[in-house]
Parts: structure tokens; C-alpha cells; sequence
């Protein structure tokens, strides 16, 4: 069974245009003209076939403001995770690793001028260890900014 | 269709041939004026449906990998800079 959905306001319509019609008996007549109206000519038919095409469009346009807010509270929420990380996650641990890595340095040079090999005392960095020394760099373009991520991965073989 | 031709049927029946022409003339007027309204909003819509679905998905794949990769890497080495702090400073305490 093929289910139509009528705006209620045009049934409504509908109904006052012929009073005294019940709703199946309506429905079947409307069927039914549609039916014979599809080949027919004249005015009649052409404000029936455009605004039935007018009725399809605004059903697509309901449609399309729904995907539309969806689509708009979808990026707005990657927008606001994206910036949290980028200004409240990350930076405090590169400043961390940045400290640490201040500390690391004067260590080894006060334990080199006692002598000492700090490496022979102390686990190593990590050789695949990220920089952290720069600021994250500043892109002029999308298609820049795609290349430089392309070669940064292959540099460092990931994720 | 057949719906809106009962409609049109029934709303100009008590009008002359002439008169009921004019009117559904008017009509088709109207009903395609509404059309281009709604199809030029309709273009706009998928356009900036098409552009918020475009950055969307760019950013989520930005934070996934922040998320997933980068912020594991920098807090392996974090974990590995302490380590080796630690040690040195160690190394620097004994006599």
C-alpha cells in the first residue's frame, strides 16, 4: 500500500471545497483524478501538475532546513572540540614537555661538568620524540596545510 | 494531483468559465512565484549543507587524530622526559 502524506491545511481546503464529501470518499476521488489528470490538457492540469511539483519542493525544502540544522549544530560542536583541544588540551602538555625538556638539558650539562656521561645514568629520550619547541605553524592555504601534514606523517611513519 | 484539481474544481465552481480561468491562470502565477522562492532557498540550503558536512568532517578527522595519536605521543614523551629527569637529578644528588 503507497501512503500519501497531504499537508493538513490543504485537506483542509479540500474539505471546505466540497462540503459534505467524507475523507475516503475524497481520497478516492482525488486517486482517481489524478490518474485522469496526468493526460490531460488545459489549465486545470497545468495548476495541478505545477503546484503538486510546488508541494514536492517544499516537502524537499522541509527536509533540507532539518539537514541543514543538523549539519550546522554538527559543525558547530566539531568547532568547539577542535578549538578546546587546540587552546586548553594541547598546549599545557608541549609547555610541560618544553619544561621538562629545559630541566633535562641543564642536568646533563651540570652532570658533564662533573664528568659524568648522563646518558650512561638515565633512561634515553625517546628518538621518535615530537617537537615541541615550535609553535604549531600557521598555514596560508587548505591545500598547503594538507601537504605539510602529508609529509609530516610520512616523516615520523604515522598514525 | 488528482487532489488538487478536486481542489481547484470545487473552489471555482461557482464562478463563470471565464472568471474560473483568470483565476486559475492567477493561481498557476502564484504557485510558480512560491516555486522560486523555494527552490533558490533550497539551493542556498544544500550549498551550506554541503560546506558545514565538508568542515565537519575535516575537523573530526583533526580531532580524531589529536585525539588518538597526538596527544599519546606527547604524553609518552612526557612520561619518558620525567623519567629521564628524574634519574639525572638522582645522578646529581649522590655525592
Amino acid at each position: 500500500m503507497t501512503v500519501v502524506r497531504v499537508p493538513r491545511s490543504l485537506w483542509e481546503a479540500l474539505r471546505r471545497a466540497h462540503p459534505g464529501t467524507g475523507d475516503d470518499a475524497l481520497a478516492r476521488a482525488c486517486v482517481e483524478r489524478g490518474r485522469r489528470a496526468l493526460g490531460e490538457d488545459g489549465l486545470r492540469a497545468e495548476f495541478a501538475r505545477r503546484t503538486a511539483a510546488a508541494l514536492l519542493l517544499r516537502t524537499e525544502l522541509l527536509d533540507a532546513r532539518g539537514r541543514a540544522r543538523e549539519a550546522a549544530a554538527r559543525e558547530r560542536a566539531s568547532y568547539e572540540r577542535h578549538l578546546a583541544l587546540e587552546r586548553e588540551v594541547v598546549p599545557p602538555i608541549r609547555a610541560r614537555a618544553r619544561e621538562l625538556r629545559a630541566a633535562i638539558a641543564g642536568a646533563e650539562a651540570d652532570l658533564r661538568a662533573r664528568g659524568l656521561d648522563p646518558d650512561a645514568v638515565a633512561p634515553p629520550m625517546p628518538v621518535d620524540a615530537l617537537s615541541v619547541d615550535q609553535e604549531p605553524p600557521r598555514y596560508r592555504t587548505p591545500e598547503e596545510r594538507r601537504r605539510r601534514a602529508v609529509e609530516f606523517f610520512r616523516r615520523v611513519g604515522g598514525p | 494531483m488528482g487532489l488538487l484539481d478536486a481542489l481547484v474544481e470545487g473552489a471555482l465552481a461557482d464562478l463563470p468559465g471565464a472568471a474560473a480561468r483568470r483565476a486559475t491562470a492567477e493561481a498557476i502565477g502564484r504557485v510558480e512565484a512560491l516555486a522560486a522562492v523555494m527552490r533558490f532557498e533550497l539551493h542556498g540550503l544544500r550549498e551550506r549543507l554541503r560546506q558545514d558536512e565538508l568542515a565537519a568532517r575535516m575537523r573530526e578527522r583533526e580531532i580524531a587524530m589529536t585525539e588518538g595519536w597526538l596527544l599519546p605521543r606527547l604524553r609518552r614523551d612526557v612520561a619518558a622526559y620525567e623519567a629521564r629527569l628524574e634519574a639525572l637529578l638522582a645522578a646529581l644528588r649522590e655525592p
